[in-house]
């Protein structure tokens, strides 16, 4: 399942997909998996990411079938 | 039949982690073996068929799989263009090291002086260096044609929301 909150969070911050790459230590090529829901990043990964985009794992993982 | 069996991602992580291990210590073995028939046991090359076919093998699926997965296999902070001719020069050093300590074990008496193997060892290191070079070189297209390859991919995907 796609990573549209992840994506959209980067665009508010102006950010490429390069950027957030470099901004957590990936590759471009990782943040593109993840976006797309064909990778699942490590629980660190998943914080970098939150914390580059200043959001929080709700905002950006929770996937929203869980939410009841 | 349901499969009762539990998929621990740790262990699974764990396991996979062994396979590694396991592979590199392979590897080092069949290099060692390589080494002793060569340069201590001095046996004929083509009893050292099996440890070069599955050296070259392994080597070879790595490199293939690494690039269809879309690793980058000349990644590195200096850039990529460096890093092959960095490659290069380790390599010609290889090649001047090792056959330079056979050649010096086997012809040293019929060397004149010191300079003509110093020549001999500049030969190998330039010879080495090219070879590995032009070895390199259509990995390194490759390698660079599958990174644009995927970029362009990435790209089209940026533009979808």
């Amino acid at each position: 399942m796609k990573n549209k909150r992840m994506k959209i969070a980067r665009i508010e911050r102006d950010m490429k997909q390069e950027d957030l790459a470099k901004a957590v230590s990936v590759t471009r090529q990782t943040i593109g998996l993840i976006e797309a829901g064909t990778y699942n990043p490590s629980l660190n990964l998943c914080i970098a990411i939150c914390e580059a985009l200043g959001k929080t794992l709700n905002d950006l993982f929770w996937e929203e079938e869980h939410e009841e | 039949m349901k499969n009762n069996v539990i998929q621990d991602e740790r262990a699974v992580a764990l396991k996979r982690q062994i396979s590694s291990e396991a592979f590199n210590l392979v590897m080092g073995s069949l290099v060692i073996s390589l080494l002793v028939k060569q340069y201590v046991l001095d046996v004929p090359f083509s009893q050292s068929m099996t440890e070069i076919l599955c050296l070259s093998g392994a080597a070879l699926y790595v490199l293939v799989r690494n690039i269809i997965a879309g690793n980058n296999v000349y990644e590195s902070k200096k850039g990529s263009k460096k890093s092959l001719i960095y490659s290069s020069l380790a390599g010609g050093l290889g090649v001047c090291l090792s056959a330079g300590i056979f050649n010096y074990a086997k012809y040293s008496e019929k060397y004149a002086n010191n300079w003509m193997f110093l020549a001999i060892l500049a030969i190998l290191f330039v010879s080495g260096s090219l070879f590995v070079f032009f070895m390199y070189l259509p990995i390194y297209k490759i390698n660079q044609k599958r990174q644009k390859m995927i970029a362009n991919e990435l790209d089209k995907e940026e533009d979808d929301i």
